[in-house]
């Protein structure tokens, strides 16, 4: 096994240059302004959200008030009748006014080293986002305390709460933020997450539901004042 | 890597999660393409393996098989201790790895296991997460279609204080494994650039003809040509790969990061002969061949020979016009196919009455003007010919 100083001596000796011991400059850096750009209008964003979510096969679900939202949700799970739910910590939805609901159906809010069985039982998962990205129909979710990263993998059903104004035009927007917000210390797992689970591995033929979710909703609550 | 022969030396369990990779796991086989592993075999193959393990006969649906796959792999993961991992891309000013996945067996691995081991080559670092944007844009769209995976994972570092799940552990591999070797080589550097996508392969009309087994390496395709022989610099046979392309250059086209394959190609062969790999006989008959197509007398000379010589064993009528077998070195051949009837004549010797056939009026011009001079029209094309090769 090579050690660390071996590596980096030999790296730079195959360049012909001294050890790099400062931060590089990088002369291009992102993407091309052509692209960064590109942004959409606040309605055109939830439309081309929508658009992409359908084409990726999840179904997307509107609301104009967080009221009309909350009973969208009861009248989802009511007709999914799941054997069991977990969901993020309640705290996570403070801004959604559907406790009530998740209470109704014994949502359970995974915490520290809450049983897998637990996890592995439910078939319902509910999250909310971070941000959402309208280009390629992804939610952003961010793993934190109270914020579990099996909640959105392990159930047959995602369900996940979006509020409009979180909807972002490109990947580079949701970039941008996290970065605003944590500098060059970024949450210990960033998910982008775009549709069902899917594989195409036999014979090209594609399936929904290899490992993660074979469902995903997303309900989005029309927050943006126009 | 060869990494499971190893674990199973030591008396350790592991498993492929990517359905792909596990069909070919159980299968005892080599993956045969770098995105969809196992696009070798058919559902009715898939369908009786599968039966097979799971000791229950599964209808060849790839539905049921997935959900067979879905459920034996869910008790893996739950099971294993360390989930192991790839990089697509590491980024630099954050430490943070990035996994793309479709089927989220890359965010099983790395989720629920206590231990998680990300094993990465040296060049899958970028500088920052506004180049992930860049890399994000070009992988998927490249390698599947798709304009995101299902699942974009930037992981950094293990679980930390109050977070309900994730590993206790991340472990970081980089592996060099002769890739350094390409740095500061101005002809190979770039084949550092590869993102892994497989959009060569998939135009290579090498690749689509013989597979992926053919390549006898984990890397098939243009790619693997290229990268297999880099990797494995002292082993003569595997140089050999070099060949397996028509130096179409459709593999350069279709890449993303617009390595010159068939250019590297060329390189890998050049430097084959340097290094003395090829036969005596094959040196022997490129030496000649240069020779004579060097000259224009000599190879005046040598077509009238080859004329003669075909009129004598081939040709004009004689051997019902076809002749079915070559003898010799070169017998193999034409075990399978029919040797053509030779034209009438060679294209130097037609060239004036191609001449005579132009018709007088603007196109008469261009005629005249190479009238003059079909021995330079032989020297003009064998110079754009160089051009192309450098």
């Amino acid at each position: 096994m090579t050690n660390r100083e071996e590596f980096l001596n030999h790296i730079a000796a195959r360049l012909r240059r001294p050890r790099v011991t400062d931060k590089p400059e990088q002369p291009v850096r992102g993407t091309p302004s052509f692209w960064g750009n590109y942004e959409l209008s606040s309605s055109d964003r939830t439309a081309k959200f929508e658009e992409e979510l359908a084409k990726l096969g999840v179904k997307a679900h509107r609301f104009s008030s967080s009221e009309a939202l909350s009973a969208g949700l009861e009248q989802l799970l009511t007709q999914l009748s799941p054997r069991s739910v977990v969901s993020w910590a309640r705290e996570s939805f403070h801004s959604f006014a559907v406790d009530s609901v998740l209470d109704r159906f014994d949502a359970v809010a995974m915490e520290r080293d809450e049983s897998m069985t637990v996890m592995e039982q439910a078939n319902v998962g509910i999250t909310t986002v971070e941000t959402a990205i309208a280009d390629t129909g992804t939610i952003v979710v961010y793993a934190k305390p109270g914020q579990s990263r099996l909640v959105s993998l392990l159930p047959t059903v995602h369900i996940a709460l979006v509020r409009a104004s979180q909807i972002v035009t490109r990947l580079g927007e949701a970039i941008v933020r996290l970065e605003q917000e944590y500098g060059e210390f970024p949450p210990s797992a960033v998910y982008f997450i775009s549709g069902p689970s899917r594989s195409s591995d036999i014979e090209n033929d594609l399936t929904i539901g290899v490992h993660g979710p074979a469902e995903v909703h997303v309900l989005i609550w029309d927050d943006v004042v126009l | 890597m060869h990494i499971n022969h190893r674990f199973t030396a030591e008396g350790i369990d592991c498993i492929e999660t990517d359905l792909g990779e596990y069909i070919v796991q159980l299968a005892k086989e080599m993956p045969s393409h770098i995105i969809i592993r196992a696009i070798h075999k058919n559902r009715h193959q898939i369908a009786e393996l599968f039966s097979r393990v799971g000791g229950e006969p599964l209808a060849p649906e790839t539905s049921v098989l997935a959900g067979f796959a879905r459920r034996k792999l869910r008790q893996t993961f739950l099971q294993a201790d360390v989930g192991m991992t790839g990089c697509n891309f590491a980024i630099a000013e954050t430490g943070s790895i990035v996994l793309f996945s479709n089927e989220g067996n890359a965010r099983m691995c790395s989720t629920v296991p206590k231990t998680h081991i990300v094993v990465m080559g040296m060049e899958r670092i970028i500088p920052s997460w506004d180049d992930l944007e860049v890399m994000a844009n070009l992988l998927p769209r490249s390698a599947t279609g798709q304009k995101l995976t299902v699942y974009m994972s930037a992981l950094t570092g293990p679980r930390r204080v109050e977070e309900g799940d994730g590993p206790d552990e991340l472990h970081v591999i980089i592996l060099d494994n002769g890739r350094s070797n390409q740095l500061g080589d101005e002809e190979f550097q770039d084949v550092l650039n590869c993102i892994r996508c497989g959009a060569c392969l998939n135009v290579c009309p090498v690749y689509r003809q013989i597979g992926g087994h053919a390549y006898g390496s984990v890397y098939p395709g243009p790619i693997g040509a290229v990268l297999t022989p880099l990797l494995n610099k002292d082993d003569p046979d595997i140089q050999e790969l070099s060949y397996a392309s028509s130096l179409c250059g459709a593999c350069y086209e279709a890449c993303p990061v617009k390595i010159p394959l068939h250019d590297m190609l060329v390189h890998l062969r050049r430097r084959k002969v340097e290094q003395g790999h090829t036969p005596t006989l094959e040196r022997f008959a490129f030496r000649m061949f240069a020779r004579t197509f060097g000259k224009a007398s000599r190879y005046r000379v040598a077509t009238r020979m080859a004329k003669g010589m075909q009129r004598r064993t081939i040709g004009e009528g004689r051997h019902m016009g076809i002749l079915s077998k070559i003898a010799g070195p070169l017998a193999g051949w034409t075990d399978h196919r029919l040797l053509p009837n030779p034209e009438g004549g060679t294209f130097r010797d037609r060239w004036n009455q191609l001449l005579a056939e132009q018709p007088s009026d603007d196109h008469g011009k261009v005629g005249r003007s190479t009238v003059s001079a079909p021995v330079s029209g032989v020297h003009s094309s064998s110079k754009s010919s160089k051009e192309d090769e450098g």
